[in-house]
């Protein structure tokens, strides 16, 4: 199936794309989804979307699903469906 | 001819306290005289430094209910615990505390670059300025030597102006300039004090406040060491801290720096845009980050200390604002970026410029100018009210001049200058429900309606409107908890996030690099500094002694539970558009949120603390405030 992936801050300066169309399994989930790029981009993404334990992903990214977060969804392991929309955004916090 | 009055002062602090100085600078600019306190290891480690010695010290010399411009305001410098050591992120710091002129409330801000280690260096822990100089003066102080100087050469100049001019006459470039503008001179409530050209103490109008006590500037220089309890232990920790601090956990402030939140708050429908009626803008693209630094970023720079180095500065190359140069942080774009409907970040890089040289909060002076856009747009002021500008969202040629209206008081702008509360107060007509602020200070950069525990935070947020306070959104935007719905749970996380805060901005360390902090950590550094034993609940608890110090504070100067609120739009209007359609937090669920943060601290059902819990936290000497308040 087809998945609509978006790319932000970091992650699109490490790819050169705001995006793609990206075909999984039917049965993929988010995780699988993520390995799936980290293995077409390499380390240098995996850096910037897992933690060590290539399964966790990484503070301060937030993943979300047709525009939800996945903490609100079930996580790394939310399934995906064809046509979903999967985006990988940076998140700031105020500072200085 | 330079007015002086000048004093040395041979008084020697007894070596009590590492870290620290242990002094306090009185200056009183109505009779010119100048006088030095100390204060004990006590003192000291309840409040550490930062927001708790702001805090401590404008609740105890500041005179109940008076008001924010009257000369008896003390307008507070206190810089962290740790300023001018080698704690990497954290030697620059300091605060600026003073009843607000917006709020009528707590007034506090923070700055960093290097004023604050110079201060330090300088042998002051916190100056408190009284009174009102009967002419323009600035404040040199000099290692021991403090003078007030005739700054009647400076008034009318900008920030930046003034830097170099006091520089210059004192033949020193590496002196130190906290400036107000013509912002401040014009007691605009948004005017902030600016340091090294690019750090603004920017919120709540501490600039106003040394305006309206004829103070131009702080300038400051200092040779003294900072003495730590122990050097070689710290410097071991900081090599690691350092090390971490240059690693992934800040690499993204460094990378791409904070606008790259347009986006990804675009995305997720929480965005501020055209004055709140939108949380999403179409034009994010060409006002984002990654547009930033792709087209207008010339140099990354950093504070003192600072391995992170997180400072973007831009400068726009052509066109009618070529020239123009900021240091462009995420929320002086959302203002003059989708808050104002503008595209072009040529635009905002010249507002942003224009409020560091007039001296006045970008963050602030954008809500407004954007405020102003509704009003003209839907007839409520007009084109001769403006002075001819045509104030129509999207303009940013009329946005940027706008911005100078404000700070120079001129047409519309005199108005706009009191701020969006006052100012809708004063054009009526249904505006109020429009005017985006908490407490009288306008809104930050996270659309409200779908973050409600963020809403939470904003809402009972101590100075006002304001997402640095608790830093809330975090648990709505990382889907820890639903952004749409709330729960009384949420007051737990909210004064957690509240206590931790306190704690950051009394190091004072750069939230930028929070993520390698925790309390634990912060008790082991401070002890190495002090030399003072601390463990991380103890740090905890002094979090939470500013805060309901802080509380206390905002209690004896009129604030009520009705205070701890949202503007009407975020309680009435649901959200047009995007993920976050029809959220908006109906007023129910702002008195759900209130009830379970004031249980969550141990205050009463109208948000007083309660006896018990100001005796718990040694705050007991100011128990009458509460007691007042009892039914």
């Amino acid at each position: 199936m087809k998945i609509q992936v978006q790319y932000f801050g970091q992650v699109r300066a490490l790819v050169h794309k705001r995006g793609e169309e990206v075909d999984v399994s039917s049965t993929a989930t988010v995780l699988q989804l993520l390995q799936h790029l980290v293995h077409a981009y390499g380390v240098a993404l995996e850096a910037e979307v897992l933690e060590d334990d290539g399964t966790t992903v990484r503070d301060g990214l937030l993943v979300t699903v047709n525009g939800r977060a996945i903490g609100q969804l079930e996580g790394v392991h939310t399934g995906l469906h064809s046509h979903d929309v999967l985006a990988l955004l940076p998140l700031f916090a105020g500072g200085g | 001819m330079i007015w002086i009055k000048k004093k040395s002062f041979t008084e020697k602090v007894k070596r009590s306290l590492y870290g620290y100085k242990g002094k306090i600078l009185y200056v009183d600019l109505s009779s010119g005289r100048l006088k030095t306190g100390s204060f004990d290891e006590d003192f000291a480690k309840a409040y550490i430094g930062g927001t708790g010695f702001g805090i401590k010290t404008l609740i105890d010399n500041q005179a109940p209910g008076i008001d924010p411009f009257d000369p008896a305001n003390p307008l507070i410098y206190a810089v962290g615990a740790v300023s001018g050591t080698m704690v990497p992120c954290a030697a620059s710091k300091f605060g600026v505390f003073a009843k607000s002129p917006e709020s009528h409330l707590l007034g506090e801000s923070y700055s960093t670059g290097r004023f604050g280690a110079e201060l330090k260096h300088a042998g002051y822990d916190i100056v408190v300025i009284k009174g009102k100089a009967p002419k323009p003066v600035y404040l040199w102080i000099d290692d021991e030597s403090v003078q007030m100087m005739d700054a009647s050469h400076l008034w009318g100049k900008t920030t930046w102006e003034t830097e170099e001019i006091i520089r210059n006459d004192l033949g020193d470039q590496l002196i130190r300039v906290s400036a107000i503008g013509q912002g401040g001179e014009n007691l605009v409530k948004t005017a902030c004090l600016i340091n090294d050209h690019f750090r603004a103490a920017g919120r709540t109008g501490m600039g106003a406040i040394a305006g309206s006590k004829n103070l131009k500037a702080v300038a400051v220089r200092g040779t003294q060491d900072v003495v730590v309890a122990k050097p070689e232990e710290l410097q071991d920790l900081c090599r690691d801290l350092y090390e971490q601090a240059k690693g992934p956990a800040t690499s993204k402030y460094r990378g791409l720096g904070t606008a790259a939140n347009v986006l990804t708050l675009n995305a997720q429908a929480a965005l501020p845009t055209r004055n709140y009626q939108s949380a999403t803008f179409e034009g994010a693209e060409t006002v984002s980050g990654e547009y930033l630094n792709e087209h207008f970023v010339t140099k990354i720079a950093g504070c003192t200390s600072c391995p992170c180095r997180c400072e973007h500065i831009a400068e726009v190359p052509e066109g009618v604002f070529k020239g123009a140069i900021a240091r462009v942080e995420y929320e002086p774009t959302m203002a003059f970026g989708p808050y104002c409907g503008v595209d072009r970040l040529d635009a905002v890089i010249k507002a942003i410029e224009y409020c560091n040289l007039y001296g006045v909060d970008a963050i602030g002076t954008g809500i407004i100018v954007g405020f102003g856009m509704e009003c003209y747009e839907k007839g409520l002021i007009t084109k001769e009210d403006t002075g001819g500008v045509e104030l129509e969202f999207g303009n940013g040629e009329a946005m940027v001049e706008m911005v100078k209206k404000i700070a120079l008081r001129e047409d519309i702008g005199d108005l706009l200058a009191e701020g969006v509360k006052v100012a809708s107060e004063k054009i009526g007509q249904g505006s109020a429900h429009f005017a985006m602020h908490i407490k009288g200070v306008e809104v930050t950069g996270y659309e409200l309606r779908g973050l409600k525990t963020c809403a939470l935070g904003y809402a009972v947020s101590r100075r006002g409107a304001d997402h640095q306070r608790h830093g809330s959104y975090g648990w709505d935007l990382g889907g820890k908890v639903d952004r749409y719905s709330v729960d009384k749970e949420r007051g737990k996380l909210v004064m957690g996030d509240e206590d931790t805060y306190c704690i950051f901005d009394s190091i004072i360390l750069c939230k930028f690099t929070r993520r390698l902090w925790d309390f634990d950590l912060i008790a082991k550094i401070y002890t190495l500094v002090t030399g003072i034993p601390m463990t991380g609940e103890e740090m905890r608890l002094a979090g939470e002694r500013m805060s309901n110090l802080a509380r206390l504070y905002n209690i004896r100067e009129g604030l009520t539970r009705k205070d701890d609120t949202l503007p009407p739009r975020i309680m009435k209007d649901p959200i047009p558009r995007g993920v976050a359609k029809g959220s908006y937090v109906h007023p129910e669920e702002l008195d759900t949120l209130l009830d379970g943060y004031y249980e969550a601290r141990g205050w009463t059902k109208e948000g007083v603390p309660t006896k018990a819990k100001i005796e718990e936290l040694g705050l007991g000497e100011y128990a009458e405030i509460a007691e007042k308040e009892e039914p």
